[in-house]
């Protein structure tokens, strides 16, 4: 039975590969996960040049530390874990957010594809989504990042997290709640 | 909203069509309002996508892991500690031997008497058990070996995923 898993999980063979020294498999690997590792980077730091720095940071832990790597389990998932951590790292050091930050990330993340009449407005509404997001605390962002934009399961959302699955749902629907808050804050003003 | 279920589990229970919720909700308009305003929020959220990461961010990665020895597995970092710990220990002897080495051989010798009864003795007695209460004794070895068997099988399931590097 785990060996059927185990043979599902994708990124398998270019992990054996990377770990016997091949580096054009690691390589293979950034490739396939850099979008959402930068991604919750951004979401969680708030700043480009930052986010691509632990990004970097991330994926030389990873490759330092392969053999610590249980295969079983999802490559990307367990890199997400250490982007996660060294963002937290960073946060915890942080004494205060520069308001020009928050204003290069809304510049820098993107929405889904729209169509060009829905483009004005769709654009006007998704800044407005994007600032408020960012006033929430990054364990209301990160949750979010993960579950509607990267469109995680709560159970890799939870392994990401290390937390019990059953606690994601609460934490998203306060993370929601927070949010939709403070959109009628700012609808208000 | 006195009398109003929380809104987490009125959402819960709405989305699962309990007759009880969709009741409510039909009569409340305040409780429909924000059932809806959720509802709005998740559609928008869900139209959210990661960014493009910086285009020179994999060569970047590339450059500093090209300065980087190869991984090492855990197992190969395992045995090499093993064998660092073996020579260390033979070292150790030596030098506990005052370099003697046929000091070394005689104690070793009188270990292995030592042992040589020590098993004898042990060889009886399980030669005495089986003769007396052989039944209990194959009961009690066979529930040793599959409790052992589940347990073990149960905590390689249960094996905690190493995700969290820190330097």
């Amino acid at each position: 039975m785990l060996a059927e898993r185990t043979e599902t999980l994708p990124y398998r063979a270019e992990v054996l590969a990377a770990r016997k020294g091949d580096r054009s498999a690691f390589e293979a690997l950034v490739r396939s996960v850099q979008r959402p590792v930068y991604g919750l980077c951004l979401r969680l730091l708030r700043t480009e040049a930052e986010a691509a720095e632990v990004a970097q940071e991330t994926f030389l832990r990873a490759y330092q530390h392969l053999g610590r790597y249980d295969d079983s389990k999802p490559f990307d998932l367990w890199v997400m874990a250490i982007a996660r951590n060294l963002c937290l790292d960073l946060l915890r050091r942080r004494s205060r957010v520069h308001t020009q930050d928050v204003d290069e990330m809304h510049e820098a993340l993107p929405s889904g594809e729209r169509s060009q009449e829905e483009g004005v407005i769709a654009a006007e509404e998704h800044r407005s989504l994007e600032s408020a997001m960012a006033t929430l605390g990054s364990d209301d962002r990160e949750v979010l990042a993960l579950y509607y934009v990267q469109k995680r399961t709560t159970k890799e959302i939870a392994q990401v997290m290390g937390v019990a699955p059953g606690t994601i749902m609460a934490r998203l629907f306060r993370a929601r709640e927070k949010l939709r808050r403070q959109m009628k804050t700012e609808d208000a003003s | 909203m006195n009398g109003c279920p929380e809104l987490e589990a009125l959402i819960l229970a709405q989305s699962e069509h309990a007759p009880d919720a969709l009741a409510h909700l039909r009569h409340c308009p305040a409780c429909a309002a924000l059932v809806e305003e959720h509802r709005q929020l998740e559609k928008d959220l869900f139209r959210l996508v990661d960014p493009l990461p910086p285009p020179d961010l994999v060569s970047r990665v590339m450059a500093r892991v090209a300065a980087e020895p190869a991984p090492v597995r855990l197992e190969m970092k395992t045995a090499l500690s093993i064998l660092a710990l073996a020579l260390m220990a033979a070292v150790l002897t030596f030098v506990a031997n005052h370099g003697n080495i046929g000091l070394l051989g005689v104690r070793a010798a009188s270990g292995v008497v030592a042992w040589r009864h020590l098993f004898m003795g042990a060889g009886e007695a399980m030669t005495a058990i089986w003769s007396t209460a052989a039944l209990p004794f194959v009961v009690a070895m066979a529930g040793l070996v599959i409790s052992s068997v589940w347990g073990l099988r149960r905590l390689a399931a249960h094996r905690v995923v190493e995700v969290e590097v820190r330097p």
